[in-house]
């Protein structure tokens, strides 16, 4: 299934709060946040750990609801949607990244790669050419067949990164990707995000500590008390180029 | 896919997995070697019980129903020769014959004892529940012979050539007496059998009743498995008749078959429940540990977009994966206990029974049918609480476990 970029934003928060219980104690980890990312938008989100960055991101990708508040992906309300909805929102729409990588064990690089296309359901045919494609895109020709415990942290990201696109989504949503990355690597991943940031319209919303991140992006946003307290437009000029881009 | 996943799950981590086919597949194969031991024992049973019996007898409805008046419980000529001509009609029976049956008192110069006797034709021996160890059979056209059970000539010390004194009453209920030469003693599978029961031909045992009739027919099947369709197809006829014929079964007449396969079913049945438990339990803490292990795995496939019911379903198919596998090995386990005690010649004495018979395992392919049945459900119930867990899990809690 090809996802088609959408003429409205992407994701649209509206006053999102979110409150939950911890040792008996309520925290506030979101306190009204408004959002909106467009198609093409790279976001990059800032803030001191414990200042709800996380939190906002899980609200975004769907794996946890907000208290109150609307928040709209693709357009579509996610408040009502029930839980098998909602896992189809983010199979086919959303795509995650995650600091400490979250590849399945027991699979290889294109089995890692292919899965979401087998929840979709994809034909064989068409999901060996995505996946071929897509590890030509991330430069993993050679470890296709290697499992998540044969590669290097950098090799894992990308085949996260690459099984965040395979179902062709315009939204990938990523904390910390590059938290356990060293800095040439950091680079490489960063670079690949930007070539599909700029060459395929994806957004791309990072929640991370690295301030490297926020030269790749196009926005930086601040999250510090629950509360989004800057969102700036970078400049083209202000912005680091890469040879992948 | 998720069969792919499942099997490589189950894989992972060869240790636990190793334990839990072990486990699996002991239990599995005990419960083949109890399942081929009381089948084998089973089915012992129905031979010896249809040997005695017969697969269906054909009598008054008064023998069963055991009529003070025994003159009205026989078989006179006529229907007899009817049921006769009924069974010829029926292309499974193998053969049938008429048989008298009569308690009297066998007296040897001062000793007497109970006897059960049968009259039989020995031109037309249909059952063979017994076996001569001494002396011969009876003979076609001979009278006045007798065959007693080996206990009886024991206990009565009686050798072939020997003479016997049977009282005994005639249908009309006068005293007779008759004086028959012991030609065989006989050896069979029931203590009882052997102790008071005794073969004379058929003239022999109307002569000492005083009647020409028979009691009963004994029918004799091509197979077992026949018994139910040809008793059904007779017992139209019968009925439709309204000559006051019945008809049984030998599981009807066998008494014992019942109770001691019914013993047999309940201890097979309790060792299958012991072995379902301890294999339940012991992969639902397997399983447990393998979950509590991949909580964030469980969490990474539900946030790209795995549904509830499917991680459900993975795990139920890991614990089938384990049962099959393990129950698969099992089997093996249990042919070779199978052949282990097949080879051992350890004997037991059947309750009943004469003498010990040798303990022997059946090694059939289909007895391993319903232990690898034990062995998938266990394990699959184990899955149960597990997969339950794993599909409820809230995404973003299972991405935070360690």
């Amino acid at each position: 299934m090809t996802i088609q970029a959408t003429a409205g934003p992407v994701v649209e928060a509206r006053d999102l709060v979110k409150h939950y219980k911890t040792g008996g104690e309520t925290v506030e980890a979101l306190r009204g946040v408004d959002f909106r990312v467009d198609s093409g938008d790279f976001v990059a989100i800032h803030g001191p750990s414990g200042s709800g960055k996380t939190t906002f991101l899980n609200m975004v990708g769907c794996i946890d609801k907000p208290t109150s508040g609307e928040l709209l992906v693709y357009g579509q309300s996610t408040a009502t949607m029930s839980e098998g909805k909602l896992a189809t929102l983010r199979r086919d729409r959303i795509g995650l990244v995650f600091q400490v990588f979250n590849l399945i064990p027991v699979l290889s690089t294109y089995e890692n790669i292919e899965y979401p296309l087998l929840l979709q359901g994809v034909p064989r045919r068409q999901r060996q050419e995505r996946v071929r494609k897509l590890i030509e895109a991330v430069g993993l020709e050679k470890e296709h067949r290697r499992r998540p415990d044969k590669l290097s942290g950098g090799q894992r990201q990308r085949v996260a990164l690459a099984r965040a696109l395979i179902t062709e989504t315009h939204l990938v949503l990523a904390d910390e990707p590059t938290g356990n990355l060293d800095t040439e690597t950091s680079k490489r991943i960063l670079g690949i995000m930007q070539s599909l940031n700029e060459n395929r319209d994806v957004a791309f919303v990072v929640v991370t500590h690295d301030p490297m991140v926020g030269g790749y992006a196009k926005r930086t946003l601040e999250i510090c008390d629950g509360r989004l307290s800057r969102d700036d437009v970078a400049m083209p000029a202000d912005r680091i180029r890469t040879e992948a881009s | 896919m998720w069969l792919k996943l499942a099997l490589r799950n189950v894989l992972r981590s060869p240790r636990r997995t190793a334990l839990s086919l072990a486990i699996i597949a002991l239990g599995t194969g005990m419960l083949f070697a109890v399942n081929g031991f009381v089948r084998y024992m089973n089915t012992g049973l129905m031979e010896g019980t249809i040997e005695q019996y017969g697969n269906l007898q054909i009598a008054d409805a008064d023998l069963w129903a055991r009529a003070e008046d025994r003159d009205e419980t026989l078989l006179d000529s006529a229907r007899a020769a009817q049921a006769a001509a009924w069974l010829d009609e029926q292309p499974e029976v193998s053969g049938y014959a008429s048989q008298l049956t009569f308690t009297s008192q066998i007296q040897r110069g001062s000793d007497t004892s109970l006897l059960f006797g049968i009259g039989v034709d020995p031109a037309n021996r249909v059952l063979e529940g017994f076996e001569i160890v001494r002396g011969e059979d009876l003979q076609p056209g001979e009278s006045g012979t007798i065959m007693i059970g080996r206990l009886l000539a024991d206990n009565l010390e009686i050798v072939p050539g020997d003479y016997v004194t049977l009282l005994i009453a005639t249908v009309g209920g006068s005293f007779n007496t008759g004086r028959l030469r012991v030609v065989g003693v006989f050896r069979a599978f029931e203590e009882i059998f052997e102790s008071q029961f005794a073969y004379v031909p058929l003239t022999t045992a109307q002569m000492l009743l005083n009647t020409s009739s028979v009691d009963k027919i004994v029918v004799k099947l091509e197979e077992v498995d026949q018994t139910d369709t040809v008793a059904a197809a007779l017992r139209t006829t019968l009925a439709d008749s309204g000559l006051g014929l019945e008809l049984r079964t030998w599981e009807e007449l066998g008494t014992e078959y019942k109770q001691t396969k019914a013993m047999f079913d309940f201890i097979l049945g309790a060792v299958s429940l012991g072995i379902f438990v301890l294999v339940f339990f012991s992969i639902l803490e397997v399983l447990t540990m393998s979950f509590m292990e991949r909580m964030r795995e469980v969490g990474t496939i539900r946030a790209i977009g795995t549904k509830r019911k499917h991680v459900f379903r993975l795990f139920l198919t890991e614990g089938v994966v384990l049962g099959l596998i393990g129950g698969m090995i099992g089997i093996f386990v249990g042919l070779g206990l199978g052949a282990l005690v097949n080879n051992s010649g350890v004997g037991w004495m059947p309750p009943g029974s004469v003498e010990e018979i040798p303990m022997l395992v059946a090694l059939a392919p289909i007895g391993a049918i319903a232990p690898i049945v034990v062995a998938i459900l266990s394990t699959l119930v184990s899955a149960v609480f597990p997969a339950m867990h794993a599909s409820r899990l809230r995404v973003v809690d299972a991405l935070r476990s360690s």
